[in-house]
């Protein structure tokens, strides 16, 4: 018990800096969460709009759809939401554990924080996979031609 | 007195130490691994630069060769500092916070949330930016 006061103590404090600091982050943590919401609807909106192109091949007009794909819209917008989930828990419960001095609330935010770096690293060491995969097919393709 | 308020303050417990401490360590990661790929990019438009900027002036009428490399160097640059900034400001806040909680110095602890603060506005604003623009390119 006594070590346990001692340990507080000694214990790093959130600070009025670091409070102030703490609020700021989750404010624009909010506002980067409810922009990404906003621009997933846009996203869907144009994936659903079709835009039309025309294609004029020796005095033939064709028209050709060439709208993105709503799959790849729909996958990317799932994974946007759940990258923004946790940045929204970390903003939320960090917020409430600061303004209510919830010392739970303020680590459950922080676990939040972890998990929304942890899931974007990997995320990103995954596309950065596939591109460079996509850049050796095309290397190869080009060699054996 | 003092020791009550410090009482009733919030603390960076070994559980928010764990947590920060791994978010720290995640986020240094994740601005290293943007700084290669910045460089990668970089790298991949001076090699590609003359078939990209004769892509260009072939998809702008009017344009000349000189004329697409010098609107490419220019929008490489301000997104390659735009981007290295933004990195800069996460790498440099997660080391910083990792540092102030391993030496439970309350300065450095605060100047890495002062960095990492930075970087979630200048994030939020690009984001903003970039919502923006999708909005306009749709009406």
């Amino acid at each position: 018990m006594e070590q346990e006061s001692e340990n507080s103590l000694l214990d790093l404090s959130v600070d009025d800096t670091a409070k102030e600091h703490l609020q700021r982050i989750c404010s624009w943590a909010m506002i980067i969460v409810a922009t990404a919401v906003i621009s997933y609807v846009v996203a869907i909106i144009k994936a659903l709009m079709p835009k039309t192109q025309v294609i004029k091949s020796e005095g033939f007009g064709a028209s050709v759809s060439v709208g993105e794909g709503i799959g790849s819209v729909i996958l990317g917008v799932i994974i946007g939401l759940l990258v923004n989930y946790f940045l929204y828990q970390f903003a939320s419960l960090t917020r409430k554990g600061v303004n209510g001095m919830s010392q739970t609330d303020l680590n459950a935010g922080f676990y939040n924080l972890k998990i929304y770096f942890v899931i974007i690293s990997v995320l990103f060491i995954i596309i950065l996979a596939i591109f460079l995969l996509a850049l050796l097919a095309i290397g190869a393709g080009a060699t054996v031609k | 007195m003092e020791e009550s308020q410090s009482i009733l303050e919030l603390h960076v417990d070994q559980t928010a130490s764990k947590n920060l401490s791994d978010a720290a360590r995640w986020a240094k990661f994740l601005s290293v691994l943007g700084f290669v790929c910045v460089g990668f990019v970089l790298i991949f438009f001076i090699a590609m630069r003359s078939q990209i900027t004769g892509a260009l002036s072939r998809l702008i009428p009017g344009f000349s060769e000189l004329d697409s490399m010098g609107m490419l160097i220019g929008i490489i640059v301000i997104i390659a500092g735009l981007v290295g900034l933004l990195l800069y400001f996460l790498f440099r806040g997660s080391l910083l916070i990792k540092k102030g909680i391993e030496t439970k110095s309350q300065d450095v602890f605060n100047s890495g949330l002062g960095l990492l603060k930075a970087y979630f506005i200048m994030y939020g604003i690009i984001t903003i930016v970039e919502l923006v623009s999708s909005i306009v390119s749709i009406l």
